[in-house]
């Protein structure tokens, strides 16, 4: 046939075709030849989901944090939240300190432990502190005239993001010198 | 040779590790089979809009409260510290909340999500009695911060 030709099938066509036939001697060689046998268990049609289940945990996620490229946009969204928690997580962890020990952590103390430091410590220390205060108010702002609606475009982004970036550097020097 | 397999076995990542299904890293459990459909939460303007416009308004007040904290003597007006006491401390829950909602949300974490939910609303209100006996008893977070900053 042409098209046994044409598609190349005409090789496996023409040898069961003409071979002679030997089916018992097939057959008889077949089952002694060792193979593998899988044994098979009855589970219930319920099983599915649970194995389905096994079988995505075991799974890997695709890079995606560790792999997008460093942008204005989201970096300063995680500074945001970062500067945010870290300064809570300092409220919440000195007014649970006073209440579970105010004798330790009365003002006193801490006035007195402060006024102790070295000099260059005091500084250190109130970059630190100033820094993602101002960072973290001013992209406040940002945020909020996003709700209002307005520098919702990229460049504007990129803008209202280089101000505040420079807005909290500047203010953070201010406050660091400021107390001296 | 003979192998007992209900399926075929996948050799695993080799960095997985097999984690207890309460922590696991980008997959989601899924209740149901997969031709049930997501849940969703129930509308409710309190939860949604509403609160969506107090954590703005709540933001949008701090800007003032703060600076007219810091500008005034705290010692002359105490309840103007307490309020911005309070108002910190509402707006420090809230973005918390927002991380639990985010990293650890309870559709996807059946048991980590509620218990950080609770142990946070425990932690606000230690934290909010702290403030109270702080600004009661002690010279109030105003007048701290500003006695530090001159220490």
């Amino acid at each position: 046939m042409m098209s046994t030709k044409v598609l190349g099938l005409g090789p496996s066509l023409r040898k069961p075709a003409f071979a002679p036939r030997l089916v018992r001697n097939q057959v008889v060689a077949r089952n002694l030849v060792v193979k593998r046998s899988v044994q098979t268990q009855s589970l219930p049609s319920t099983a599915a989901v649970e194995i389905l289940d096994k079988q995505r945990l075991r799974r890997p996620s695709s890079p995606h944090f560790t792999i997008y490229q460093p942008q204005l946009t989201w970096l300063g969204s995680i500074a945001n939240r970062a500067t945010g928690g870290a300064l809570s997580a300092l409220l919440y962890g000195f007014s649970i300190a006073y209440l579970v020990a105010p004798g330790t952590f009365d003002s006193t103390h801490v006035i007195e432990f402060v006024a102790g430091l070295p000099d260059v410590v005091k500084y250190a220390g109130k970059a630190l502190l100033a820094a993602p205060f101002t960072f973290h108010a001013f992209n406040g702002l940002r945020h909020l005239s996003w709700d209002l609606g307005k520098f919702l475009s990229l460049k504007a982004a990129y803008a209202t993001g280089y101000v505040v970036i420079g807005a909290s550097a500047v203010s953070t020097v201010a406050l660091t010198l400021y107390g001296n | 040779s003979s192998t007992t397999t209900m399926t075929t076995s996948t050799s695993a990542h080799p960095h997985q590790l097999f984690y207890p299904l309460y922590i696991v890293p980008g997959i989601a459990v899924y209740k149901g089979t997969v031709n049930d459909p997501t849940t969703f939460p129930p509308p409710s303007r309190v939860h949604v809009s509403y609160h969506w416009a107090f954590e703005r308004l709540l933001s949008a007040g701090l800007v003032p409260l703060t600076v007219a904290a810091f500008v005034t003597s705290p010692s002359t007006y105490p309840v103007l510290d307490g309020i911005l006491g309070v108002s910190l401390v509402m707006h420090s829950h809230i973005g918390f909340d927002s991380w639990i909602v985010d990293y650890l949300h309870p559709r996807k974490f059946p048991v980590l999500g509620p218990t950080a939910t609770w142990a946070l609303r425990t932690a606000t209100v230690a934290t909010l009695v702290g403030v109270y006996q702080f600004n009661t008893n002690d010279i109030g977070l105003t007048e701290l911060i500003a006695k530090v900053w001159t220490a």
